[in-house]
């Protein structure tokens, strides 16, 4: 069963897990927060074994089932990181981090690139989740993230236990377990961990309502319609009318796409007491491309900043790589956009959708610092006032929408 | 010796206004609400009540 792709999953998560949730946040209110792990153990394992019933391939002579995949994939990590966190209370060096970091994007390797893998999701439907391969599961993608973040974490002396309850919840939390929203191990322990309330039972209940209904707007209304009455007529031959006409409907469609599905999962998560972080903020109406990457796909673009761009700008000062920061942060820009765009997958146009962006904002702070206003001086080209700022966000708009227009893998030439 | 200006009402009724005031804003959101979640069940009868294809998979899944 995909998940929140098909009325019978709503019926199935809101009857035998979401239902039993509520109505025990409501009997319980008060209880410890080991009732609420419980709950999102209980629900996870229910949830997981339905989503994950199938097949892992089959165009694998193999009757493995993805659920074993899943589970066998958590207790390998949970094993990774348990066996960095012992050492980290001993040891000081730095390459049990590192190593472990490999063991932990090693299954997400082998599924992007074992060429087993690459003709079973050259013979699925494009794009669609029936194309895993030997190892890969819906979500290993954002999984490998939540493990990596928790490495990470692990290494820096941030996380001092874990405990595998806590570690499987968070890594294969089914709410986002297919595509996030990518949540970060400490402020999910935090809820994990936070007593339970009538008053905050009923916020939650009230945010997921909202979330959820404007999940049923953005991805069964809109989407659906932009799908079935704009992309599906345009014709596949490369005009240039065609490709502008591809290129605005595409983009809205993977807005209220993706949009749709993290109100989804964002709501699901509320009912668990989970506050998983929001994935978009009106990201059409950024003014510039580097205000655009903190409005689209958040939870990606932050684990990315935090994770790649950071620590390569922290380690190349450190060791004097470059004279001029600028220099290294361009060259952080691109590492850092280029590896978000082969997390995609291992297809050229994501690595171009990836340079792309990484010239954007590269371009953008070329710009930015050329035009900057002195205190004698006003900025050269590009004002502050309303019009410069509607400007910036038709440019930006339109900018972006190329963008995924290449991402889109649609020939526009 | 500070003067209260004469357009402003004591504490206690600007806090009393405020209440009644408020109930009306809150049943306003809460019907605004209530008609945009029915508005939404309406739609999604009108396109999948008569056997339409589910919704296509979604992008960031196949990830």
């Amino acid at each position: 069963v995909i998940p929140y792709a098909s009325f019978l999953y709503f019926a199935v998560a809101g009857l035998y897990v979401l239902l039993p949730i509520a109505l025990a946040r409501t009997i319980r209110a008060g209880a410890g927060a080991w009732w609420r792990q419980a709950g999102i153990l209980a629900a996870t394992a229910l949830m997981l074994a339905i989503q994950y019933s199938g097949q892992l391939d089959p165009n694998v002579p193999s009757s493995l089932r993805q659920i074993w995949a899943v589970l066998l994939y958590a207790a390998g990590q949970y094993l990774v990181a348990a066996a960095l966190l012992a050492y980290r209370t001993r040891g000081r060096a730095k390459w049990p981090g590192y190593l472990a970091v490999a063991l932990a994007l090693g299954p997400l390797l082998v599924a992007k690139f074992l060429p087993l893998n690459a003709a079973a999701a050259a013979a699925g439907p494009a794009g669609a989740p029936g194309a895993a391969g030997l190892v890969e599961f819906i979500g290993l993608s954002y999984a490998t993230l939540r493990a990596i973040d928790v490495l990470i974490e692990i290494h820096d002396g941030l996380i001092k236990t874990l405990s595998p309850g806590q570690y499987f919840a968070f890594l294969v939390f089914f709410p986002t377990v297919s595509s996030g929203p990518i949540d970060r191990f400490r402020r999910f322990a935090a809820d994990w961990h936070a007593p339970l309330s009538r008053t905050g039972f009923f916020e939650d209940l009230d945010g997921a309502v909202h979330r959820i209904f404007t999940g049923f707007f953005y991805k069964f209304i809109v989407a659906h319609l932009i799908y079935e009455r704009w992309l599906k007529h345009i014709p596949a031959n490369p005009t240039w009318g065609h490709s502008l006409s591809y290129m605005y409907g595409y983009s809205a469609y993977l807005f209220f796409d993706f949009a749709g599905y993290s109100a989804f999962a964002i709501g699901f998560s509320f009912l668990l007491g989970i506050h998983t972080p929001e994935n978009f903020a009106r990201p059409f109406l950024s003014r510039n491309i580097r205000e655009f990457w903190t409005r689209w796909h958040i939870t990606l673009s932050f684990w990315f900043r935090d994770f790649v761009y950071m620590r390569f700008l922290l380690f190349v000062f450190k060791k004097r790589w470059f004279r001029n920061k600028h220099s290294a942060a361009y060259l952080a820009n691109l590492l850092t956009f280029g590896l978000m765009g082969f997390w995609h997958g291992t297809e050229p146009r994501y690595l171009v959708y990836g340079v792309y962006h990484a010239a954007l904002v590269t371009g953008h702070d070329l710009f930015a610092r050329w035009n900057k206003p002195h205190p004698d001086q006003p900025a050269r080209i590009w004002g502050s006032g309303w019009p410069w700022q509607a400007a910036g966000i038709l440019v930006t708009l339109h900018a972006v929408c190329f963008g995924f227009l290449i991402f889109s893998g649609r020939r526009f030439y | 010796m500070a003067t209260t200006p004469a357009s402003s009402a004591p504490p206690a009724l600007a806090a009393d206004r405020a209440r009644t005031r408020s109930p009306w804003l809150r049943a306003l959101q809460t019907f605004g609400l209530f008609a945009y979640y029915l508005a939404i069940l309406i739609v999604l009868l009108w396109i999948y009540g008569r056997g339409n294809a589910p919704a296509a998979p979604f992008i960031y899944q196949g990830f």
